[in-house]
C-alpha cells in the first residue's frame, strides 16, 4: 500500500475517533449518556440508523454477492419500509409515552421483571456474538489480502470504537455515524465512477446495464413461492418484514438511536428517512458489485478471489491441476473480452439477429468461466478441506487493492473500517446500556447517584468491547459472512418481536404465559435451525433462514395465548368446583 | 382533531403523509427494478 493510502486511511479513522471524543465529553446523567441528551435531529437519527445496520460486511460481501449471483439480494430489504411505518405508528409513540431507556424496560411495565430479564438476556447473547463477528469479518478478509496480523487488526478496530463509545456514549455514536456515512458513500461513489471511466470508451452506461442483464446480473425480482430460496420477493416482504420489524423495533442497538430523538416527530422522521433511502442504497451497493463484474469482463481476474485458498492449493499435490485450470482461465479472458465487444457492437448496430447471437456467445463464455471456477473450488477443497472456497467476500477487496488507483485504495479501506466501527459502536453502546440498566440497576439497591450509573454503563460498555474483541479473535469463518450475522439474528428476533406484539396488541395475555411461551418458542426455533438449516450447505437448506423470524413470532404469540386461555379455563373450573 | 405537528403526546395509529410517501416511493423502486429486468433484451 502506498504512503498516500496510509495517510488517508489513518487520518480518516483518527479524525472520526478524536472528533467523537472531543465533541461529546462529560455526560452528567444517564439521560445524557444513554439517550444522547434527547436532542438529536431527525437526519442524524436517520443516518445513525443506517450506519448501524451497514457494517463492514455489507461493503465487503454485498458487491461480491452481486458479482456472482446478481442483484436479487436487494429483495431482502423489501419488508423494511413497511416495518419502518409500523414502528412509527406503534412502537415509537409507546416508547416515548413510557419514557423508557431500553426497549425491554417496556416489557416489565406491561408484563413482569422476568420477561424483561429474559428478553434482555436473549439480546445480550445474540448481539454480543454479532458484535464479535462485526469486528472479525473485516479483519479476517483484510488480514488475508493485506497480510496484516488478524489479532492485531481485531484489537485495533475494537479499541478505536471503545475509545469514543465509552467516552461519549450515545451522542458520540450518533455524531461519528454522520462522518462515517459521509466517508462510506463518498468512497462508493468514487468506485462507481472510476469503473465507469475505466471501461472501453465506446461503451455507454446503458450498454453496460445490457451487458449485465445478458449475464443474468439484473435478475432482481423473483416471484416464485419457494421457501428453500433465500431471496425472493415473498421472503423479503414477509420474512424480511418480520426481521426488520424486530431489528429496528426491539433491538436496543437500533432503538437507542431513535430514543435519542428530540421528539416523537424527530424519531419518526429519522425512520422515514431510512424507509425511503435504504433500498436505493442497497441497490447502489449491489450495482457497484455488478460494475465490478463488468470491469472483469474487460480485465483479467483471478480464478479464485481468496488469496489464502490459492496459496493453499498451489502448495499442495494439486498444484499442477490448478495451474492447468489457471491457464485455461487466462485463455478464456481473451474470448470473454471478444464476446463482450461483439455484443456491444451488435447493440450499436441495432441488428436483432446479431444481438441474439452475441448474447448467446456472452452467456456461453460466462457459463464456461463459472464451470472453471467451480472446478477450481473442488480442487481447493481437495487440497485443504478446511479452507473457505466461497470467495464472494474477497471479490470487492481484491478489486480495491489491485485495480483502484493510489489514494482511492486508502479511502476504500477507510470505508470498510468506518463501516465496521459504526455498527460495532451501536452494538457496544446498546450492550453496555442493557447490562447496566436492565440487569445491574434494576437488581441493585436504590440511592446511587446519576454519575455512578453513568460510570457503571461506561464500565459495562468497556467490558462488552473487550468481550467482542475476544469473540473476534476466536471466531471461525463459515459461509457468507453477511448471512451469518442475519442467521444469528433470525434465531432470536422472531421470538422477541412476538413478545413485543403481545405487549402492544393482546391485552388479555399476562407475564407468566409470555415467559413460558418465549422459552418454548426459543427451543423450537433452535431445533428447526439445527434440523433444517445448519447441517446443509449454503443454498441447500430445507428452510430459508428468514422464515425463522415469522415462525418464531407466530409461535410465541400462539403459545402464549394458548397458555393464557388454558390457565384461565383451569382457574375458572377450579373456582366453579 | 388533528394532533399538532410537534406534539409530544403519543399519537399511535395516526397515519401521516410521510408514510404514504414511503409506500409510493418504494413501489416505484420495485417497478423500476421490474423495468430494468425487462430491458434485459
Amino acid at each position: 500500500m502506498a504512503t498516500l493510502d496510509w495517510v488517508i486511511l489513518v487520518l480518516t479513522l483518527l479524525s472520526i475517533v478524536v472528533y467523537g471524543v472531543w465533541k461529546t465529553k462529560g455526560s452528567k446523567n444517564v439521560e445524557d449518556y444513554v439517550k444522547g441528551g434527547k436532542d438529536t435531529k431527525w437526519w442524524t437519527i436517520g443516518l445513525s440508523v443506517m450506519a448501524t445496520q451497514a457494517s463492514a460486511i455489507t461493503f465487503l460481501s454485498t458487491p461480491g454477492q452481486a458479482f456472482h449471483d446478481g442483484m436479487g439480494f436487494v429483495q431482502f430489504y423489501f419488508g423494511l419500509p413497511i416495518a419502518m411505518i409500523v414502528i412509527c405508528l406503534v412502537f415509537i409513540p409507546i416508547y416515548h409515552k413510557l419514557k423508557v431507556y431500553t426497549a425491554y424496560e417496556l416489557l416489565e411495565k406491561r408484563f413482569d421483571l422476568k420477561t424483561r430479564t429474559l428478553t434482555a438476556i436473549l439480546f445480550l447473547i445474540q448481539r454480543g456474538l454479532a458484535a464479535g463477528i462485526t469486528i472479525y469479518a473485516p479483519s479476517i478478509i483484510l488480514s488475508a489480502v493485506l497480510g496484516w496480523d488478524l489479532r492485531t487488526l481485531n484489537i485495533i478496530i475494537g479499541l478505536l470504537v471503545i475509545i469514543y463509545t465509552v467516552s461519549g456514549g450515545t451522542k458520540a455514536v450518533s455524531v461519528t455515524h454522520k462522518q462515517q456515512m459521509f466517508v462510506i458513500m463518498t468512497g462508493m461513489f468514487f468506485v462507481f465512477f472510476f469503473i465507469l471511466g475505466s471501461l472501453p470508451s465506446d461503451i455507454s452506461f446503458s450498454e453496460t446495464l445490457k451487458l449485465a442483464g445478458a449475464n443474468g446480473k439484473l435478475d432482481i425480482l423473483n416471484f416464485e413461492f419457494d421457501t428453500k430460496n433465500r431471496y425472493t420477493f415473498w421472503s423479503g416482504i414477509t420474512g424480511g418484514f418480520f426481521l426488520m420489524l424486530s431489528y429496528f423495533g426491539t433491538d436496543q442497538s437500533q432503538v437507542q438511536r431513535y430514543l435519542s430523538g428530540k421528539s416523537i416527530r424527530e424519531s419518526q422522521l429519522g425512520l422515514i428517512f431510512n424507509g425511503i433511502l435504504k433500498i436505493p442504497m442497497q441497490f447502489f451497493i449491489l450495482l457497484v458489485g455488478v460494475m465490478v463484474f463488468i470491469f472483469y469482463q474487460y480485465n483479467p481476474s483471478p480464478l479464485n478471489f481468496n488469496p489464502a485458498a490459492t496459496e493453499a492449493v498451489l502448495n499442495s499435490d494439486y498444484a499442477d491441476d490448478y495451474k492447468a485450470l489457471q491457464a485455461g482461465h487466462e485463455e478464456l479472458q481473451l474470448e470473454k473480452k471478444m464476446a463482450q465487444s461483439e455484443f456491444s457492437s451488435a447493440l450499436k448496430l441495432k441488428d436483432f439477429n446479431a444481438i441474439e447471437q452475441a448474447k448467446i456467445d456472452v452467456v456461453a463464455v460466462n457459463k464456461t468461466e463459472l464451470a472453471i471456477r467451480n472446478t477450481a473450488k473442488d480442487i481447493i477443497s481437495k487440497s485443504d478441506s478446511a479452507i473457505e472456497t466461497n470467495d464472494k467476500d474477497y471479490v470487492f477487496i481484491h478489486f480495491i487493492l489491485n485495480n483502484l488507483p493510489m489514494g482511492l485504495v486508502g479511502l476504500l479501506l477507510a470505508v470498510i473500517l468506518s463501516a465496521a466501527m459504526s455498527s460495532t459502536a451501536s452494538e457496544l453502546n446498546a450492550l453496555g446500556t442493557i447490562t447496566a440498566l436492565d440487569l445491574f440497576k434494576r437488581n441493585s439497591k436504590e440511592g446511587f447517584s446519576q454519575k455512578y450509573y453513568v460510570n457503571v454503563t461506561k464500565v459495562f460498555t468497556l467490558v462488552w468491547g473487550i468481550i467482542a474483541i475476544i469473540i473476534a479473535c476466536t471466531a471461525y469463518l463459515f459461509d457468507n459472512l453477511i448471512q451469518l450475522v442475519n442467521i444469528i439474528g433470525s434465531i432470536f428476533y422472531g421470538n422477541v418481536l412476538g413478545v413485543f406484539l403481545l405487549a402492544f396488541f393482546v391485552k388479555f395475555v399476562k407475564g407468566n404465559a409470555v415467559f413460558i411461551g418465549a422459552i418454548i418458542t426459543q427451543v423450537i426455533v433452535f431445533i428447526l435451525f439445527f434440523v433444517l438449516i445448519f447441517p446443509y450447505e449454503s443454498g441447500q437448506e430445507k428452510l430459508g433462514y428468514l422464515w425463522l423470524n415469522a415462525i418464531g413470532c407466530g409461535l410465541v404469540v400462539a403459545i402464549a395465548m394458548l397458555i393464557e386461555g388454558f390457565d384461565r379455563t383451569l382457574r375458572k373450573e377450579t373456582v366453579e368446583a | 382533531m388533528e394532533p399538532k405537528e410537534n406534539s409530544e403526546e403519543p399519537n399511535s395509529f395516526i397515519w401521516k403523509k410521510e408514510y404514504s410517501l414511503v409506500l409510493i416511493l418504494n413501489t416505484l423502486y420495485i417497478l423500476l427494478f421490474h423495468f430494468l429486468m425487462k430491458v434485459n433484451i
